[in-house]
């Protein structure tokens, strides 16, 4: 095994915190810039959940992965890298979704909360059959009907007990 | 021997038809539930869209709504309840039991200023988060539904319903 392919095994181990790079290693990483290309890499991708699924530039992180894949070495070595980044994503983003990582809210989160859509229950309609309630929803569709609701043409009422007492209610 | 024949084929297709029936009427009650629900929702939009409601005001209506709207319901059944009961007394050429038809139309009066109390009650309520021109589009809003309920039902239930003419 080659001590970039021993390299590239160890990178994830290292990337999540399970061990250290030893002095050898180290030595290799600094002398041979494709490890140190894909050892970035990786170790970008492990730090994704670290930040608010917000910030996170999807499309940018997906072209450098595969801008720096297109660089790496051996299709064994892309597959390695290819498998690690995808798990990494693929955790770092459940992280950030299902375990609160982030307190952020999450865009569209921090307005006032959304409230459900009105519900106005009418009892009227119980007794109507489906050809009576088909009549009353095509009906309003079409302008109002001129319903006597606020004025009253007949003077006797306007002059009733019970039209004063409605007046003292509505106004209040 | 033809009409042996006939009277099993009657016996055998009245179940059928009695299936059918049923099916027709669960179908019918489908329908009928569906139309509700979008008169009810359509209605609903637009009185959010033409009062203007905030997210507190709609919330705060709909608990409103759901509450009054319960106990409207539950008068209504009193009501339709009491209209048959009545309206079993007052048939022509029955003699009517002089109590019962006492105590059903008292029924029906203290029903009435029940419901009335509600609807008092219920725009006391609204009067809380709605400012005075929102109460009001509301209140002409549902009373022109009323109106378009109560033209639909006379159109298309007359004669169905024309023991409860007097008292819609």
């Amino acid at each position: 095994m080659s001590d970039c392919t021993w390299l590239s095994d160890r990178m994830p181990t290292v990337a999540l915190g399970q061990g250290d790079w030893t002095a050898d290693e180290v030595q290799h990483l600094s002398g041979c810039p494709s490890c140190r290309r894909e050892w970035e890499l990786v170790r970008a991708t492990s730090r994704l959940g670290d930040r608010p699924a917000a910030e996170v530039d999807i499309p940018s992180l997906a072209q450098a992965v595969l801008h720096r894949l297109g660089r790496s070495t051996g299709p064994q070595r892309k597959w390695k890298v290819w498998r690690f980044a995808a798990l990494a994503a693929a955790a770092a983003l459940v992280g950030v979704l299902w375990t609160g990582r982030s307190e952020q809210p999450l865009p569209g989160s921090a307005s006032a909360p959304i409230v459900a859509g009105l519900q106005i229950p009418l009892p009227e309609l119980d007794e109507l059959r489906p050809e009576e309630l088909d009549s009353v929803l095509r009906g309003m569709d079409q302008p109002a009907p001129d319903v006597d609701t606020l004025e009253t043409t007949d003077p006797g009422v306007m002059e009733s007990p019970e039209l004063e007492t409605v007046y003292d209610y509505w106004e209040g | 021997m033809r009409s042996h024949l006939m009277y099993s084929l009657a016996l055998l297709l009245l179940p059928l038809a009695s299936l059918a029936a049923q099916r027709a009427d669960t179908a019918g009650s489908g329908r009928a539930d569906s139309l509700r629900h979008r008169i009810e929702e359509r209605f609903a939009a637009r009185v959010q869209q033409e009062l203007g409601l905030t997210n507190e005001q709609t919330t705060k209506l709909r608990a409103t709504s759901a509450t009054y709207g319960a106990r409207r319901r539950e008068l209504r059944d009193r009501e339709r309840q009491i209209k048959q009961a009545l309206w079993q007394q007052l048939q022509p050429g029955v003699a009517a039991n002089n109590d019962s038809v006492s105590r059903l139309t008292d029924a029906m009066i203290e029903l009435k200023l029940t419901s009335a109390q509600a609807a008092r009650d219920e725009m006391k309520e609204l009067s809380r988060y709605l400012n005075p021109v929102q109460r009001a589009r509301l209140y002409v809003m549902r009373e022109q539904l009323y109106h378009r309920v109560k033209k639909a039902h006379g159109h298309h239930g007359m004669g169905r319903r024309a023991k409860d003419k007097g008292w819609m």
